[in-house]
C-alpha cells in the first residue's frame, strides 16, 4: 500500500479499535463482462428510439485481517458518472417555408454544464445500484473475497415531429446526435464511510443519423428511414485503469453531496429543452 | 334473454376463473376492491374493479421484489396508462365498477419499463419475484398483485 493512505482503524474482537483491516495488496480486479454495441435508430411511431445493449462488469477485492476481525462495514460497489453529454435533435418542415426547429438537450439551462452522478436510485445513495454491492457480514473469516457487479443500458428518444410555432406546420425529424460519456469506478468503502477507488474505466455511446419521411401527415409522418452518419455510432470501452480516475471533469461528483442524479438531468433537458424555431430551412449552430 | 347484470356477473366469474391461481385482491375494507390479474407475459398484468362503486386510483404503481419472505421497494415506477402515447394530465384515474384496465406491460428495467424514456443509469431488475401494488387516490388502500417472475435476461 506504498504511496497510500492508511487502512482505517477498526475495533477488533475485544472491542480494541487498531488498524486491523486491511485491503490486500494487488487484489482488486475488474473485469469487463459484457461490451455494449449501439443499434441503428428505430422508428416506433411516434418516436425515434435510441438504444444500445447493455455494458457490464464484475469487481472483486480481497480485505486481509486477523482472526476475529470484524470486517462489517467494508462495502464494494461501483460508482459512475457522466461526464459529457452531446444531444440535439434537427427537424425541418416539408417545404422550406414550413420551417425548421433546433431542439438542443445537452447544454444550459437544458442541461447543467456539469457532470453528474448516474444513479440507478436516489442520487444520495452515491452507489449505481445497491441492490449488488458486496458486504461483509461479523464472523466473515480472512481473507475476505468481496464482490460486486455493473450494469447499464442507456437510451434515448426523440419525437419523429413537433409543431414549429412561427409557421404553424408540422416539422419533421431530420437529424439527431448523441453522445453519452461514463466513468465508472469500483469502489471499496471503509467503515469510517470513505471511499477507496480501486479502478476506473471510461466508456461511451454514440449515435448520429438522419432522418426522413415520405409522408407527411400529422400526427408524426409515415414512410421513414434512417440513415446512420458514417462515424458518429459506436461504444467504446476504455482499458481498466488502477486507482482512483485523475479527472476534473467529473470527480467532484463522484462521492460528494449532489442534488441530482444523470436520469433527473436527462429528464429535465428532454421536458425542457432549448428550443430554437425558423421560419425557413435554416442550418443552425450545433454547439450552441 | 339475459340481463345486463347477469351479463356483467358471468364476465366476473369468467374473468376470475380465467386467472384463479393467478388472481389475488385485497379488499381493503369498505367497497374499494381491486383485483389484479398477471398476464402470460412477464410483467404484463390487468387491473379489475371488483366492487360495486367507481375506484380512483394512483397512476403511480409501486413494483416490490421478493427478498426472502420480505417484499422490498424496486428502483422502478410504473405508470397506469394504456398506451405510451397517453400523456396523462392528472394523478389518479377512476375504474367504473367491474372496468378492467391493461396497462403497458413492464418489461424489467429500471428505466424507460414501459415506454422510451431518456436513461442514463438503467438496469435490468431480474432475474426474480415480483408484484406490483395498486394504492388508491386517497392513499388509504393498497392492491398487490399476485407475484410473478422475471427471467434472468430481458425478453
Amino acid at each position: 500500500m506504498r504511496g497510500e493512505l492508511a487502512p482505517p482503524l477498526t475495533p477488533d474482537a475485544s472491542g480494541l479499535w487498531r488498524r486491523a483491516i486491511s485491503i490486500a495488496p494487488g487484489s482488486a480486479q475488474l473485469k469487463m463482462t459484457v461490451k455494449p454495441t449501439v443499434k441503428t435508430p428505430a422508428i416506433v411511431t411516434p418516436d425515434a428510439l435510441f438504444k444500445c445493449t447493455s455494458i457490464q462488469a464484475a469487481g472483486e477485492v480481497t480485505l486481509n485481517g486477523a482472526a476475529g476481525d470484524n470486517p462489517t462495514g467494508w462495502t464494494l460497489g461501483f460508482i459512475q458518472a457522466q461526464w459529457i453529454e452531446t444531444n440535439w435533435g434537427y427537424y425541418r418542415g416539408q417545404t422550406n417555408n414550413d420551417g425548421s426547429v433546433f431542439i438542443q438537450r445537452g447544454r444550459a439551462p437544458a442541461r447543467p454544464a456539469r457532470g453528474c452522478r448516474d444513479t440507478v436510485g436516489p442520487v444520495a445513495d452515491i452507489w449505481y445500484y445497491k441492490s449488488v454491492l458486496g458486504t461483509a457480514a461479523a464472523g466473515a473469516t480472512f481473507p475476505l473475497k468481496l464482490t460486486s457487479t455493473h450494469y447499464d443500458r442507456p437510451s434515448d428518444s426523440y419525437p419523429l415531429a413537433t409543431t414549429n410555432n412561427k409557421t404553424k406546420k408540422l416539422n419533421f425529424l431530420s437529424e439527431v446526435q448523441l453522445e453519452f460519456h461514463f466513468c465508472f469506478v469500483l469502489t471499496l468503502r471503509d467503515p469510517s464511510l470513505k471511499f477507496h477507488h480501486l479502478k476506473c474505466v471510461y466508456w461511451n455511446v454514440l449515435w448520429q443519423a438522419k432522418f426522413a419521411a415520405t409522408g407527411y401527415a400529422a400526427p408524426a409522418g409515415s414512410g421513414w428511414s434512417v440513415t446512420p452518419v458514417a462515424g458518429g455510432n459506436g461504444a467504446h470501452v476504455g482499458h481498466v485503469i488502477d486507482g482512483a480516475p485523475n479527472d476534473a471533469r467529473f470527480n467532484n461528483v463522484l462521492t460528494s453531496v449532489q442534488g441530482a442524479n444523470c436520469n433527473v438531468f436527462a429528464n429535465h433537458e428532454t421536458t425542457n429543452p432549448n428550443r430554437s424555431e425558423s421560419r425557413v430551412w435554416q442550418n443552425f449552430d450545433v454547439t450552441r | 334473454m339475459i340481463s345486463p347484470h347477469a351479463l356483467a356477473l358471468i364476465a366476473s366469474l369468467v374473468w376470475i376463473a380465467g386467472c384463479a391461481a393467478h388472481f389475488e385482491a385485497e379488499a381493503a375494507g369498505d367497497k374499494v376492491a381491486i383485483g389484479i390479474k398477471t398476464l402470460a407475459a412477464p410483467g404484463a398484468f390487468e387491473l379489475r374493479n371488483e366492487g360495486s362503486a367507481e375506484v380512483s386510483l394512483l397512476r403511480s404503481l409501486a413494483v416490490e421484489k421478493k427478498s426472502g419472505e420480505k417484499w422490498e421497494p424496486a428502483p422502478v415506477t410504473l405508470q397506469l396508462i394504456e398506451s405510451c402515447a397517453e400523456k396523462p394530465a392528472s394523478e389518479c384515474i377512476t375504474l367504473a365498477p367491474r372496468a378492467v384496465f391493461r396497462p403497458v406491460p413492464w418489461n424489467g428495467y429500471s428505466c424507460g419499463g414501459q415506454c422510451p424514456e431518456p436513461c442514463r443509469a438503467n438496469v435490468y431488475l431480474g432475474p426474480g419475484t415480483f408484484r406490483v401494488v395498486a394504492t388508491t387516490c386517497d392513499r388509504k388502500h393498497h392492491f398487490p398483485s399476485p407475484a410473478f417472475t422475471l427471467p434472468a435476461a430481458p425478453g
